[in-house]
């Protein structure tokens, strides 16, 4: 049975159920209110970034839900995203930035890390100073602080 | 373009994703990342070199959530013993503890006692990891046992290596038993040769690993009895325990864990074949079996039959009975199969060859069953015959035999084979090629290892010879191999040989052989392939050291500490 959702910008995509629950957001919500052929506003996300979600969902309709499990090591890798993935986050960092957003809003884990994996991946290997260009973000450190920092993290740095 | 945030809690999950040296530079980004990701930074402390200055580690020791220190270790024992007492001892957060590090290298007495307050210090521990050193074990038991007696009575994860525990310290594990998802238990118990009165209950557990725990194997069966939840079962036992597996079992009824899914059976413990029938009907669909040198035979692979679509690593070593066409039956049974390590392989599985009918018989001889059956159907009579009868289960697959050799594998996905492949001594080059057809299958493969053990292998036979000439042209299609090994010394390879190695498999690292009984043509090999250009580990082997058996147990003994630990989740 498919599902109707609304766009920030107002536009209406129909999708499978499956597809849709891929969001527990969305399962919540569709569990919430029962059968219903009501659209589901969805008021953060704009019909582009929801085209690229639904993409993904389609995608990973059959995957396995993951486990959460506690025991978990707490050091994760960023190197293990998969073919498809790596491609399906190649897009401008203005987008990358708003799927990370939607996923974390419709509470889409796989998607929310694969999205952190991207961008932990363009930080690595980055100076301060470039990653502060890559993501325009303004030094607000007086030299001396900045010094200091440094001092401190030293022997954290690669080498 | 407008600057897009990023809120906190996603910037902190990107956090974990990175390596301290990356979080460094983060930190110096800007002020709010650094209040954001310092705490990330300090979260988790392993034995990596170097070390937060002891200052560092004074100030944010709150902030520390895991703490490893691993008998791995090269780090230096100085630097840390003296970080140690004086930092990490304040560290009041911990959820991970891990000690496996080897005290011996520390100043010893004062290093256990502010390991044992660390623990007592931090009440909100979910993963404790102890080891101790087997000759201080006796020394130190009062301390350890102070220290888990008032450990968190909600620990998740514990693994307690050459603790020497009393009977007495072992009753406090009845209290840590309910929340504990996984537990390893190595050399535990001291030579007390008590029982107890009951076993502690396991309502969580998902992972177990047993190697020499208890007093009696008996007893570990009785534990592993009250894990309902069970997924992951590692268990080995060394020769010296007595009652062996095979007499403590003999009743071994049956019981359910509906959700084991990866099982290892190491060590002396010679399981039975109706033991290990019995067990293998006993679990949920398994994805991982590890059978060491314990009994394989028709009940076995009767009961296997049930695991065949899951099935993706099995391991078959040492294994008493086991017949080259139950290996064909199953690799043409599973086709999940990824790992598959054995040591008797069906040449008579590749020989749909011309000119080989003579050698095929000679094998089948080698395969009769016929005049061992009288003998173990006398054996087995005691048994229950609750894996049904013998005679039924033989006739059965008496038509699967003959069957097996001609049907095809569907374990096309493999990646890793490690087979001894057993070839009559005087069968034709058309034998090896027959082999080289079928490997050729196998494109996934990116391990492959082609032994010879003569324990194993009647002396008249004899490995495959990896040479063009016999067919070695035949396994182009293995693009992806990245690593070959293979020994016997009946091995005479040449450039050539080499040569279309290095032509044909672009990914390959490693190429291990005891090749040819000359040194000088090995180092011409060798240098063949450093000209080459390619960074290929080449070893030759001249002595044992590459044995099966070694790298069998090694794998055992890992299991447990390193990643692999809940395999369930990652396969």
């Amino acid at each position: 049975m498919p599902v109707t959702l609304t766009s920030l910008d107002n536009q209406e995509f129909k999708v499978d159920k499956e597809v849709a629950e891929r969001s527990i957001l969305i399962k919540n919500m569709i569990e919430d209110v029962g059968e219903s052929d009501a659209p589901i506003p969805l008021p953060n996300v704009s019909a582009a970034v929801l085209t690229k979600v639904i993409e993904y969902c389609e995608h990973h309709r059959n995957d396995p839900v993951q486990v959460q499990d506690e025991t978990d090591d707490p050091r994760k890798r960023s190197n293990d995203i998969e073919e498809w993935d790596m491609k399906f986050m190649q897009v401008d960092q203005e987008m990358l930035f708003e799927i990370i957003l939607a996923a974390n809003y419709l509470d889409i884990k796989p998607l929310l890390d694969v999205g952190c994996k991207t961008v932990a991946n363009i930080i690595k290997g980055k100076t301060p100073e470039e990653i502060r260009k890559a993501f325009n973000i303004v030094n607000d450190f007086t030299p001396e602080e900045e010094a200091q920092i440094k001092k401190e993290n030293e022997w954290a740095e690669d080498r | 373009m407008d600057k897009l945030e990023l809120p906190p809690e996603t910037l902190l999950h990107i956090g974990g994703f990175l390596e301290r040296g990356s979080l460094a530079n983060c930190i110096r980004v800007c002020k709010s990342w650094k209040t954001l990701l310092t705490p990330v930074l300090f979260q988790t402390i392993d034995d990596s070199h170097p070390q937060p200055p002891k200052d560092a580690i004074a100030r944010h020791a709150h902030l520390v959530r895991n703490l490893h220190f691993s008998t791995s270790s090269r780090f230096q024992s100085s630097v840390f013993a003296a970080s140690f007492t004086d930092g990490y001892s304040r560290c009041d957060n911990l959820k991970e503890l891990d000690l496996t590090f080897d005290f011996q290298r520390f100043e010893m007495d004062k290093d256990r006692l502010s390991a044992k307050d660390l623990i007592l210090k931090n009440q909100n521990l979910q993963k404790l990891y102890i080891y101790e050193q087997e000759e201080h074990r006796q020394e130190h038991r009062a301390c350890w046992s102070q220290a888990l007696a008032r450990c968190n009575r909600s620990l998740k994860v514990l693994s307690l290596t050459n603790l020497w525990l009393s009977a007495e310290d072992t009753l406090l594990l009845w209290e840590l038993a309910p929340s504990l998802q996984k537990l390893k238990l190595e050399t535990g118990i001291s030579t007390w040769s008590g029982s107890f009165a009951t076993s502690p209950q396991f309502p969580q557990l998902t992972s177990l690993c047993f190697k020499d725990a208890l007093p009696s194997v008996e007893q570990e069966l009785e534990w592993i009895k009250q894990c309902p939840n069970l997924r992951v079962l590692d268990w080995s036992s060394s020769r010296n325990r007595l009652p062996s597996a095979r007499e403590a079992f003999r009743n071994f009824g049956t019981y359910q864990w509906s959700y084991l899914q990866n099982v290892s059976i190491w060590g002396d413990t010679t399981w039975t074949d109706s033991q290990v029938a019995c067990l293998l009907r006993s679990c949920g669909p398994l994805k991982c079996l590890r059978v060491d040198r314990s009994e394989f035979w028709y009940r076995s692979l009767d009961a296997l039959e049930r695991h065949f679509e899951t099935l993706e690593t099995l391991q078959l070593t040492r294994g008493i009975n086991l017949r080259g066409w139950m290996i064909q039956w199953i690799m043409s049974s599973c086709p999940k199969l990824k790992t598959l390590i054995s040591e008797v392989f069906p040449a008579e599985a590749f020989i749909q060859c011309e000119g080989a009918e003579e050698a095929r018989r000679s094998l089948a001889d080698m395969d009769d069953e016929s005049d061992m059956t009288a003998a173990w159907q006398e054996e087995h009579d005691g048994e229950t015959d609750k894996n049904g009868n013998l005679k039924t289960i033989m006739a059965r697959f008496a038509s699967v035999r003959d069957h097996s050799r001609v049907r095809p594998w569907v374990c096309l996905n493999l990646e890793r084979l490690q087979v001894i492949v057993i070839i009559p001594y005087e069968a034709d080059k058309e034998w090896d090629k027959g082999v080289f057809r079928q490997l050729s299958r196998l494109t996934k493969l990116t391990d492959l290892e082609l032994h010879e053990e003569f324990t194993v292998i009647p002396p008249d036979s004899r490995p495959v010879r990896i040479d063009l000439k016999s067919g070695l042209g035949q396994l182009a299609p293995l693009r992806g191999l990245e690593n070959f090994m293979f020994d016997g010394s009946e091995q005479s390879m040449e450039r050539g040989d080499v040569q279309w190695i290095l032509d044909h498999w672009p990914k390959l690292k490693s190429i291990s052989s005891e090749f040819n009984v000359d040194a000088d043509i090995a180092a011409q090999l060798q240098s063949l392939v450093r000209n080459a250009g390619r960074d290929i580990f080449m070893t030759t082997c001249f002595g044992s050291d590459l044995e099966m058996d070694d790298s069998n147990s090694d794998e055992g003994n890992d299991d447990f500490d390193s990643d692999s630990w809940g395999e369930e989740e990652t396969s």
